[in-house]
């Protein structure tokens, strides 16, 4: 068996550095505060620094045996050139367990979903985008037909305003267009 | 012990019993649901007790608070986010159980460990009130430092595959308990002009972040159900009864971890959130299939549940002898014993005897009705692992948004959650490990505190107290004997395939 290997860095050297730039920040900033005030974050950032900086060496001079490389299937990235990015990651993520094997682009859509729902909160409120986004996820992402996505979402909707805003009148604050809508009527 | 029966009577009469049964039933609903916290309840319906005997007020406060913690294991078995923040450990073992279509399984032994450790921090309560003043008013800075030591020694334990990685992912969580103002000299650190930031960063939506967030984007991802078991619905009675002998098999890990939580719980400063990691590590330490822990191990989910529900007893000894709240949920009872016209204190040992005692078994009812209302409900709870994650997503969002946004009610909570989440999917994407992060975050700051309150009182001599000493050599030896039994299997191991 042969023994021969090649230099192939770390993905995750990424995180390793941005630790290391993490701790450094720690340092640089904390550096000119008191005693008191400097202490902790000393005591824990140096160490870090130190870890952190072993650890990205250890991420970019990694070599991995020849066998095993060539052994490692195409990745969905390199697939994604053919224009079956999207199929291929949708195999990879259910046949492999999704996050750990599931390609970029496919990731980023999901994230972007996740995101328009996080990002409707502070535009239209709490509690308003809850209808807008289950309905248009449920119909355009999980491909479910629109009584069901309609139906889901006033269940939901029903669900957290009922609780929380009803029941436990928890603050939620609008939204920046509700906002914007009531200064305008309050203008006029 | 006529005094102890007494009070029993005294709970199940009507109307108490009917106040503690609908506090628990309310208690069940806040564990369930995120951001609905035990501490924020209790003080939402601490108006309600104002016309109450003091029996029955404390029927129905405590009857609602001790439950959450057990009903907040529920969604982080089957959703990996916890209802709670004391069930953040609960996820590591019983959300992979949830996803090999073992959640009833995951459930039941939850329940039953639960059930004991509540039973056993109770009747531990009422035990040891007349021996417990020494130890706690023994406890000082330095002890307190060196039990958050002690719990950090568990980041290696936690840190299953990679020891650098594990300490790593500490250090995160230790800077993120340095933002904010310093408890010293009250100058802010690494608030980035943000006024949200001066208050620290509150563990809620970082535990939210770090655990949930990933899961669900995981679910949106594969668009198959939690359970990963190709549509068989495992939902069944038998995999709760399992997981209830489970609590059995391993007894003796089970009044361990108990007698540990019970102990944590006492000491004020402690809690929950740290009970549980601790419990977890200990677990985890004393199997024979450490490396297993994270992939389902049902004695996971078993520390956890016994240690988080017996430190409910705990806690509150130094709250009901001594007038010293245990934590945020403690103090604002404190409130209800003023409410009430009793003054916590050796009072409550003389002449409230019957009203401590009926704490006792208030505790152990209201667990006992939460156990019957979640098996009711178990099936139905454990069905939704196997529905469709597209449909269940949109639900879980929901679900986190509003609990991380209820830790200061501010858009900011969220912000944090997606950032940590972000770290959090990139962590499980290169398999670094979690819950170092979160046990740093919990521990960091009573460090801290404590490290330089130590330091003020006595200089270094702090180091020589017996009690230092004593805990500071279990933390030695829970960092340096796990790494070292690692290395004898894998030289072992070693050997054997090269006699092999």
């Amino acid at each position: 068996m042969s023994s021969r290997s090649v230099w192939k860095p770390h993905p995750q050297a990424f995180l390793s550095a941005a630790l290391l730039l993490l701790f450094v920040y720690m340092i640089i900033e904390g550096w000119g505060w008191p005693d008191k005030t400097k202490l902790f974050p000393m005591f824990v950032a140096f160490p870090m620094s130190a870890l952190a900086a072993l650890q990205l060496i250890r991420d970019l001079t990694r070599r991995v045996a020849l066998e095993a490389v060539a052994a490692q299937p195409p990745s969905t990235a390199e697939l994604a050139g053919d224009g079956a990015a999207a199929e291929v990651d949708k195999k990879a993520s259910r046949d492999e367990g999704g996050l750990a094997n599931a390609g970029f682009s496919k990731i980023a859509v999901i994230v972007a979903q996740m995101l328009a729902y996080f990002v409707g909160i502070w535009v239209l409120g709490f509690v308003e985008v809850i209808p807008v986004f289950t309905t248009f996820y449920l119909r355009f992402a999980a491909k479910e037909p629109w009584w069901r996505a309609i139906l889901q979402a006033a269940l939901i909707w029903a669900f957290t305003w009922g609780l929380f805003v009803q029941t436990l009148h928890l603050p939620f604050t609008s939204g920046v267009v509700v906002d914007l809508i009531k200064s305008l009527i309050a203008v006029q | 012990m006529d005094v102890f029966l007494q009070s029993l009577i005294a709970v199940v009469q009507w109307p108490t019993v009917a106040l503690m049964l609908a506090g628990a039933f309310i208690g069940f609903w806040v564990g369930i649901l995120p951001g609905l916290g035990g501490a924020v309840t209790l003080a939402l319906m601490m108006p309600f007790v104002f016309t109450m005997q003091p029996i029955s007020a404390f029927a129905f406060l405590l009857g609602m608070h001790s439950v959450c913690a057990m009903c907040g294991d529920v969604t982080s078995i089957l959703f990996a986010i916890p209802g709670e923040t004391t069930s953040a450990a609960t996820i590591l073992d019983g959300f992979p159980m949830s996803q090999k279509g073992q959640a009833s399984r995951a459930l039941g032994a939850v329940l039953m460990s639960s059930l004991i450790g509540a039973w056993l921090g109770a009747f531990a309560l009422a035990a040891i009130i007349p021996v417990v003043r020494p130890l706690v008013l023994s406890f000082g800075a330095p002890e307190f430092l060196v039990l958050a030591i002690l719990g950090l020694s568990f980041v290696v334990s936690l840190s299953t595959k990679s020891f650098t990685k594990g300490i790593l992912m500490a250090g995160i969580g230790f800077f993120f308990s340095a933002v904010g103002t310093d408890p010293q000299g009250g100058i802010p650190r690494y608030v980035f002009g943000q006024l949200y930031l001066w208050e620290g960063i509150n563990i809620v939506p970082v535990t939210v972040g770090i655990f949930a967030i990933p899961e669900i984007l995981e679910l949106m991802l594969s668009g198959e159900s939690i359970a990963k078991t190709g549509g068989k619905a495992e939902v069944s009675w038998a995999g709760v009864w399992e997981g209830a002998l489970d609590a059995f098999r391993h007894w003796f890990l089970v009044v361990r971890c108990s007698l540990l939580g019970m102990f944590l719980g006492l000491i004020p400063g402690m809690g929950g959130s740290v009970a549980q990691w601790i419990a977890y590590a200990h677990a985890q330490q004393t199997s024979k299939n450490p490396e297993e822990f994270g992939t389902g191990r049902v004695e996971g989910v078993l520390s956890v549940g016994a240690a988080q529900n017996a430190k409910e007893g705990g806690s509150l000894i130094p709250c009901v002898a001594f007038g010293i709240p245990a934590g945020a949920a403690m103090a604002i009872l404190l409130g209800a014993f003023l409410i009430v016209g009793l003054t916590p204190g050796p009072e409550m040992l003389k002449e409230h005897l019957d009203v401590t005692f009926s704490m006792v078994w208030t505790i152990v009812l209201a667990h006992l009705f939460a156990v019957v209302l979640t098996l009711v409900l178990v099936r139905r709870l454990a069905a939704l692992t196997f529905m469709n994650g597209r449909l269940l997503a949109p639900f879980l969002l929901v679900l986190v948004a509003v609990g991380a946004y209820t830790a200061n009610n501010s858009l900011m909570d969220i912000v944090v959650m997606l950032a940590v989440g972000f770290l959090g999917v990139v962590c499980m994407r290169f398999d670094w490990p979690r819950p170092p992060l979160v046990l740093a975050l919990v521990l960091g700051e009573i460090a801290e505190r404590n490290l330089w309150l130590s330091y003020r009182l006595s200089g270094f001599a702090w180091l020589e107290r017996p009690s230092v000493i004593v805990i500071l050599l279990i933390a030695i030896g829970g960092t340096v004997v796990p790494p070292l039994l690692a290395m004898r299997s894998r030289r072992r191991a070693a050997r054997l395939s090269t006699a092999e």
